[in-house]
């Protein structure tokens, strides 16, 4: 689909509409088609160079695109300078200007844009109060925490009234025990802004929690985009299902009262499934952790699978058991307390994994 | 009770055998031999007691004579003025190499192309100052290539101009080298991040990369003009029209033996050139606390 200028001016956040970044004659990013409605987040995700980074700087100016459009607020932006296309950037790294003031690295775009000095001061003060920093307004980049730095950083990008958010990793930087905290913070701060926000992460629990909607990406491409319940719940393909649910996505037919797995090496009857109509053609089960459960006792029927353990991870309240069976890995939780063979025979837990009905094309 | 040591077991060091103090001593033998006793020497036959024939006796009769001298005071002028406007000139064509090398990825930096136009970029810094001044008589001295194509070069490397440019190649690389090292540590994406928020280059180059780069710009400036005020060769080449200091120096001992004389115009380029690492040494750091207050 081409892109006319009536439906650029109909978006009234951002719109990118089959976005081509190349470097060389490499495809950093390839047709990227997506859009973000104002006051709503959009997750870019995906594994390591994977052209998330690329899309978001593209959208800020910072890439120039090969082919393809980017309209903000209903003006296409495609060329337009990164000072006029009105985002406001959170690189990963917070980018903070360290010789300059908390309360002047949030100044600093609207002194660039020429905001009067008592708009200007009112808003530095209307942001030291919302992101809780007013008491190190004075104080360096250098003397902050890193949540802190993130906070400065997003009230930096906030304060020039972006139309478009653009986060990169927000949390990275940060220690895995801050991140529970930050990550509800942050939530609550984008809910106060009432941009269109692109949020970088290749962290799913990021993506999840912080994301209306997720767009996954593969090389360069959208492997699929929607809301997160969409994915979680029927997930394009194995990429999608590994990397936003640590899942497996094993492909199936229907034999009577089961769903036929591993040409026939395992037969899971229909009745221990939920049934979902998927978007994805092919039929499929969806096996997440929780969805198996080793069984001592199982008769020797083919409603069980013989398994090899190859990885025992003990994570507190449960342990994380990876398993090969078929050739295939899968992946299952089960209490701590729970001895573990080598060899184990595994059945699906009734109720907890999903069979994806594949609609004919 | 445990009667054990907590501290782990103590073998032989080096540390152990040799005080801190003797190493370095050791270590600044080298130092105090070459730098301190002739500095030493000069500044004694500089007062008159020196080694012979600067050793009649104390006086200040050499600086009197230095500083009274028209062609002392012309010399340390131009010396001054080629010091510090060729390492100027300089610093103009260098910032925005290092700037935009600044932007270049790591893996762009290493291509062989770059490479090849970095060696090239730091070439002067290999070559003797005598062979510099051989380049601009051989470009635009009387029969240089340039004279050739037009008059108005010819002749040009024996006037100040000349001279200027000569320096200006000279001080090129000792201006690059610090400072792109300085700029490749800047994060790109400090400008990056400014321009996303509303600001023109301009306004970043002002308000973000000038700031964070401005006290290696002053400390490189002083030292490499501090070099440039000491370097002979190449004026010595050009030396038949613009005089500078090192010139002065020599021809003292080399018309006559003058070495109390010499000495004394040695002592006082070497004041020049330390008071130009010291005056930039305070600068850079005076530049580093206005930056953080700003």
């Amino acid at each position: 689909m081409t892109i006319v200028p009536e439906s650029l001016a109909a978006h009234a956040g951002l719109l990118i509409e089959r976005a081509t970044v190349r470097y060389g004659g490499t495809v950093a990013a390839g047709e990227i088609t997506l859009d973000v409605a104002p006051g709503e987040t959009v997750a870019l995700v995906g594994p390591s160079g994977c052209g998330k980074s690329t899309t978001l700087r593209a959208v800020a100016g910072l890439v120039p695109l090969s082919e393809g459009r980017i309209a903000i607020r209903g003006l296409d932006v495609t060329r337009a300078a990164p000072p006029s296309r009105g985002v406001g950037l959170v690189p990963q790294n917070y980018a903070l200007f360290p010789h300059m003031s908390v309360a002047a690295n949030i100044a600093y775009g609207m002194r660039a844009r020429r905001v009067p000095a008592t708009k200007r001061q009112r808003t530095v003060d209307g942001l030291l109060e919302l992101t809780s920093l007013g008491h190190l307004a004075d104080r360096r980049p250098d003397q902050l925490s890193g949540g802190q730095r993130q906070r400065v950083a997003l009230a930096r990008a906030l304060a020039v009234e972006p139309s478009v958010l653009l986060l990169d990793e927000p949390m990275a930087a940060l220690d895995p025990q801050l991140r529970g905290g930050l990550r509800r913070e942050l939530a609550e701060l984008l809910r106060a802004a009432d941009s269109a926000t692109l949020l970088v992460t290749h962290d799913q629990r990021e993506a999840l929690a912080l994301g209306q909607r997720i767009a996954v990406l593969r090389e360069g491409r959208i492997v699929q985009f929607g809301t997160a319940r969409e994915l979680w719940n029927d997930p394009a393909d194995a990429l999608v299902a590994d990397f936003l649910a640590g899942s497996r996505l094993l492909d199936a037919h229907l034999d009577g009262e089961h769903a036929v797995l591993f040409d026939g090496r395992w037969r899971v009857p229909l009745d221990g499934l939920v049934k979902r109509t998927s978007a994805h053609g092919r039929t499929r089960v969806l096996m997440r952790p929780e969805s198996l459960m080793i069984v001592g006792d199982a008769p020797r029927d083919q409603t069980a699978l013989d398994a090899e353990v190859t990885h025992t991870e003990f994570v507190g309240e449960a342990l994380h058991i990876t398993l090969e069976a078929a050739g295939t890995v899968l992946t299952i939780r089960t209490p701590a307390d729970v001895g573990v063979p080598r060899h184990v025979r595994v059945a699906v837990r009734p109720g907890h994994a999903s069979l994806l009905i594949g609609s004919p094309n | 009770m445990p009667t054990g040591s907590l501290s782990a077991p103590r073998g032989l060091r080096f540390g152990d055998v040799l005080p801190g103090a003797f190493v370095l001593v050791l270590a600044l033998a080298p130092v105090l031999l070459f730098s301190v006793y002739p500095v030493a020497v000069l500044v004694a036959n500089s007062f008159g007691v020196g080694i012979a024939p600067a050793s009649g006796g104390f006086t200040l009769e050499h600086y009197d004579r230095a500083f009274a001298s028209k062609s002392v005071s012309s010399a340390l002028g131009n010396s001054v003025l080629v010091a510090i406007g060729s390492v100027c000139i300089s610093l103009g064509l260098v910032l925005p190499i290092v700037l935009r090398q600044g932007k270049r990825s790591a893996a762009r930096r290493e291509r062989a192309s770059a490479s090849a136009a970095d060696t090239l970029l730091a070439l002067p810094m290999a070559l003797p100052g005598i062979i510099i001044g051989f380049f601009a008589i051989v470009l635009v001295g009387r029969t240089g290539l340039l004279g050739l194509i037009w008059e108005g070069f010819s002749g040009f490397a024996y006037v100040f101009g000349g001279m200027l440019v000569a320096y200006v190649y000279f001080s090129f690389p000792r201006v690059l080298g610090p400072l792109r090292g300085a700029a490749a540590a800047l994060d790109p994406a400090l400008a990056e991040c400014a321009r996303t928020l509303g600001a023109s280059r301009v306004r970043v180059f002002a308000t973000v990369t000038l700031p964070m780069l401005l006290p290696a710009v002053i400390e490189t400036c002083a030292t490499a003009s501090a070099v440039a005020l000491g370097g002979y060769g190449t004026v010595a080449t050009l030396s038949e029209g613009v005089r500078l200091l090192p010139l002065n120096v020599v021809n003292e001992l080399t018309t006559g033996y003058r070495l109390a004389d010499s000495s004394t115009l040695a002592v006082l380029l070497a004041l020049g050139a330390v008071a130009a690492i010291a005056v930039g040494r305070l600068l850079s750091r005076g530049a580093k606390w206005a930056v953080s207050r700003a």
